[in-house]
């Protein structure tokens, strides 16, 4: 099977998804590659280079550059996807979030609802979160706990190269608003993608190593350093299930409770601030539908209540390390 | 914008005769809540000047196709706000059209627009390689419209200076920059407690 990066695979299943459907298209900020100026047309391909390729390829009629208008963008999306077309359009960075989210929250997220299931809005907004990359506060935020409180959103973190591809062609293939929150500090992991097309279903979680002393939930840039805790722990004997959900909404319940009945431990390991997060709302779910089954209190590893620092060594510290899980799992034994 | 719109509420509120420069590019002046700005600045008479950055390149993409007409400075012109196009490589005449701004804003007739063409040489941000445009229009840039070169010329032809005070300014103005980056590199690394300085909660 061909080994390819993270960026490479999202790559992969925008191309593969335009040839198949002329409905999809791309717009956003300099995804097309910022043709028009005296430079070398199509070479940027979006800031991190996702989408490069595609503009050539496609033309500027489907892989278009918009102007720096979020709100725009995002609601134009949206309104093209009502009348049928499945647009992705791409907020660059999910920090950017609060200039374009009442097209979000209040009206792409609405429409199925408050038209008595009469309208269909199949967008992708593809963003990328998360810390690590030195880029201070308002551009390494993840955000993705205020997404996934919103009905009729659906919300995906995928952690490799396969579930990345896989996730992304389900979604542009969705009849519903779904939000694809790339990780920054993922899109130069390697992992084996196959060449043809294929959907990851969403709300089914992915078990990434299976042990029956404790459950560690965790998503997006988290699961990598989960499973390096898991691996860590087994050297020392204790077997760790990892489970990655995926998809934050919906949420793979089942999946978590089901393991939890095995290992009566868990440990959730989410990159945000602690309060109202993913960490906070597993643990709800842990406490409320599987109180008999718990044998420790559930460990929550998150960032702190703070923004993202810049200096290095904090934002190191800020991001949930695999020290700190394993340091989590250990109490919960 | 919006915030600069906010200093000058206050300093109208305080009338303290001040007047707030709020700057943005050509790229930002898409942004909705540019007009929401303006709009109330206009109504309110608030002594701010809208200075637009505008260096041809919304982050990537070139301004003709990332705004729908040109001249940026006549958006204004829907709320009530003067506007104007000033040279941004020319250092007097940005002098100017600020003064004149000023006095505007100073005599209570509310916000002005500046749309100052410029020009940058490098990428948006640490991210960017700038392949969006030929080395050949950074280089004609740089020979034919530099400020600093235009005034150093301007100065030695007025002879206000020589070549050899523009030298020792030169100098100096690295000497700060190179104290200034060695500072900041080789200053110690924060305490991890430092993670909740200036955090009320």
């Amino acid at each position: 099977m061909p080994v390819i990066s993270y960026r490479k695979a999202i790559n992969q299943a925008l191309e593969q998804e335009m040839a198949r459907d002329a409905r999809v298209i791309l717009m956003g900020i300099d995804v097309g590659g910022g043709a028009g100026g005296s430079g070398d047309v199509g070479s940027v391909g979006g800031v991190m280079g996702v989408t490069k390729g595609l503009y050539p390829k496609f033309g500027s009629d489907r892989v278009i550059d918009t102007p720096i208008s979020e709100s725009a963008i995002i609601g134009a999306a949206a309104g093209a996807a009502v009348t049928g077309m499945r647009p992705v359009a791409e907020l660059m960075f999910v920090d950017f979030i609060g200039v374009c989210f009442d097209q979000i929250y209040n009206q792409a997220a609405k429409f199925r609802y408050m038209f008595g299931g009469k309208a269909r809005t199949p967008l992708v907004i593809r963003t990328m979160g998360g810390a690590g990359m030195r880029a201070g506060a308002q551009h390494s935020q993840t955000l993705h706990p205020i997404l996934t409180m919103v009905p009729g959103l659906k919300v995906v973190m995928p952690s490799s190269p396969y579930d990345a591809k896989g996730l992304l062609t389900r979604a542009i293939r969705d009849d519903d608003p779904v939000v694809f929150l790339e990780s920054k500090s993922l899109y130069d992991v390697k992992g084996e993608v196959p060449e043809e097309a294929y959907e990851i279903p969403f709300g089914e979680a992915n078990v990434l190593r299976d042990g029956r002393d404790a459950t560690i939930v965790a998503f997006g840039a988290m699961v990598p350093r989960a499973v390096a805790a898991a691996d860590l722990l087994a050297k020392e004997g204790v077997k760790v299930t990892v489970l990655d959900p995926r998809t934050t909404s919906p949420l793979d319940e089942e999946a978590i409770l089901d393991s939890l009945d095995e290992t009566g431990r868990l440990v959730v390991v989410d990159e945000s601030p602690p309060r109202c997060s993913l960490a906070a709302d597993i643990a709800a779910l842990a406490v409320s539908q599987a109180f008999d089954a718990l044998k420790a209190p559930v460990g929550l590893v998150t960032c702190p209540h703070t923004p993202v620092p810049f200096a290095p060594n904090l934002e190191d510290a800020y991001v949930p390390s695999v020290a700190r899980i394993v340091e989590a799992v250990k109490k919960t034994l | 914008m919006p915030l600069g719109a906010g200093l000058a509420f206050a300093d109208r509120y305080k009338d303290n005769g001040r007047v707030t420069f709020t700057y943005f590019g050509d790229g930002a002046a898409n942004q909705g809540q540019v007009y929401e700005a303006f709009n109330m600045a206009a109504l309110w008479k608030l002594p701010v000047i809208f200075v637009i950055e505008n260096n041809q390149y919304a982050m990537g993409t070139a301004q003709k196709r990332s705004t729908s007409t040109e001249e940026i400075h006549k958006r204004g012109e829907a709320f009530g706000i003067p506007g104007e196009l000033v040279d941004g490589m020319n250092v007097l005449a940005v002098k100017e059209a600020g003064e004149k701004a000023v006095a505007h804003c100073r005599a209570g007739n509310g916000p002005y627009i500046l749309e100052v063409k410029t020009y940058r040489y490098r990428g948006h941000s640490m991210s960017d390689p700038a392949k969006y445009r030929s080395k050949d229009e950074v280089q004609k840039m740089r020979a034919e419209h530099d400020p600093i070169e235009q005034v150093k010329m301007r100065l030695i032809e007025a002879k206000q200076a020589t070549e050899d005070d523009l030298k020792a300014v030169d100098k100096e103005i690295r000497d700060i920059v190179a104290k200034a980056a060695d500072f900041a590199q080789n200053d110690p690394l924060l305490d991890e407690s430092e993670l909740y300085t200036d955090i009320t909660l």
